[in-house]
């Protein structure tokens, strides 16, 4: 069961943080790429636009399916019955009406629902009006929705003052998260398709997107840091705790792979990009393609480090914080013969 | 690769810092866990060391032969969310068992249990 939950809680993380990416891609990086260097802004807006409707409608469908599958596997967890017990019955209204988990899963659907009827009014002949209503639209929503999964884990407890920043500070961290490794799929999807030598346009519009994706990753790593500190500070309580308990080993393990992918990502700006822009020296069109080759693989193996990643948060939030796992003498010694389930 | 291994650094520093609590665990009790009593208590009433889901959160009370006991009427408290209590009816002098489940608010499950006496 508790394997269940993790998996749910993985596709479900993964799903609104792609959906998020999805739109901040789209808005502050491909439209504004498309309007400076594209010689049909129209045509290749538009099919940007497309584009984003499409995947974004996977990705509001997937998160609409694992957020049901995450409310049962939840109810059987909070009753302790069997699953088909917990989904028959009262104790999924129970869960809804009741519970800080149940309250918020009913805003969270709202804002899914929501999301579904702006991708459904933007998906009809692509426009300015219909592009900037996809743009707020699917940044403010799809930020809502990412940024609410933060009152369903370990920072909804604490009190009144530190619950607020925690609840602050694992919000932003996931922003940062879903405008970095969320966008990464859309990334991908653009370098691929600046492959085609038949387009050089297309090779024009991915290399003005990586330099204004630089930028944006580059904020995205210093909010993770600066909010992953405090997250830390929150649940980790110690270095002893951090190396000894199974939450800091996951979280040691959550360290590695986002060193490794700020290390991709510090490669890609560095070196790749002035290369692919062509203010390196001695850069030809050659090499410009191999360039932009690289940083497409750079960029697949930063998006399976996140995609590990966010399978380690799905496992963290079921965790117990280390903070939690010190001996007697702690905040939280056991008066009682009181154990975790 | 220096700037890292210096975030690093900040991290465990920083974590090292401070701490806070995530599972609701059993803070104290009235009566007190393993206390020994002489007048039987109107209620039982369990303090927690964070908030609780009342709706998933059990209390009860077992006699000596692992009766339950208690009126089956738990419930949470408005003012204080970490506690919890349920009534008993006039207890026997003897041992009563004090079975507890709590659901915290970021959807934990903790279990445990505690002794009492009523004396004569």
């Amino acid at each position: 069961m508790n394997d269940l939950l993790v998996l749910t809680r993985a596709i479900h993380y993964g799903a609104v943080l792609w959906l998020f990416g999805e739109f901040v891609l789209f808005g502050a990086v491909v439209a504004p790429a498309c309007r400076r260097v594209s010689a049909d802004v129209p045509g290749d807006l538009g099919s940007e636009q497309r584009r984003l409707i499409r995947v974004a409608s996977w990705g509001v469908a997937i998160g609409i399916a694992s957020s049901i599958a995450w409310l049962l596997l939840e109810a059987a967890n909070m009753s302790g019955a069997p699953l088909a017990a917990a989904i028959s019955g009262d104790t999924l209204g129970v869960v809804v009406r009741e519970t800080l988990f149940g309250r918020i899963w009913v805003i969270r659907l709202a804002l899914s629902l929501l999301l579904a009827a702006m991708l459904w009014f933007a998906s009809g002949n692509p426009s300015p009006r219909r592009g900037t209503v996809l743009t707020i639209g699917g940044i403010l929503l799809g930020g809502a929705y990412a940024a609410t999964l933060a009152g369903t884990g370990h920072a909804a407890i604490g009190a009144m003052a530190d619950r607020y920043v925690h609840l602050g500070c694992d919000a932003v961290h996931l922003l940062a998260a879903g405008a970095w490794v969320g966008a990464l799929p859309g990334l991908v999807s653009l370098l691929k398709r600046a492959g085609d030598r038949e387009r050089p346009q297309a090779f024009a519009l991915a290399a003005e997107a990586t330099r204004r994706f630089s930028s944006l990753s580059l904020i995205s790593v210093s909010a993770l840091v600066f909010t992953g500190l405090v997250n830390a500070s929150y649940l980790v309580g110690s270095v002893q705790a951090l190396i000894e308990t199974d939450y800091g080993i996951l979280l040691m393990w959550k360290l590695l792979l986002f060193a490794l992918m700020f290390a991709l990502a510090a490669t890609n700006r560095l070196r790749l990009s002035p290369e692919i822009a062509g203010v390196a020296p001695l850069t030809t069109n050659d090499s410009k393609r191999a360039a932009l080759a690289r940083l497409r693989q750079n960029a697949m193996v930063e998006l399976a480090a996140g995609a590990a990643v966010v399978g380690i948060v799905a496992a963290l939030g079921l965790s117990t914080p280390a903070v939690h796992m010190q001996g007697p003498g702690s905040a939280h010694s056991m008066p009682s013969d009181g154990h975790l389930r | 690769m220096k700037n890292l291994l210096r975030v690093l650094a900040l991290l465990l520093l920083t974590a090292a810092a401070s701490q806070a609590a995530a599972h609701a665990m059993l803070d104290h009790a009235a009566p007190a866990v393993g206390s020994t009593i002489h007048e039987s208590p109107a209620q039982l009433r369990l303090w927690f060391t964070q908030e609780l889901e009342p709706a998933f959160s059990t209390v009860r009370v077992l006699d000596r032969d692992g009766k339950q006991v208690d009126k089956q009427d738990k419930q949470g408290d408005l003012a204080n969310p970490a506690l919890l209590q349920v009534s008993v009816p006039q207890l026997a002098p003897g041992r009563y068992r004090v079975v507890w489940r709590a659901l915290s608010v970021d959807t934990h499950v903790t279990e445990g249990d505690f002794i009492f006496d009523v004396l004569p």
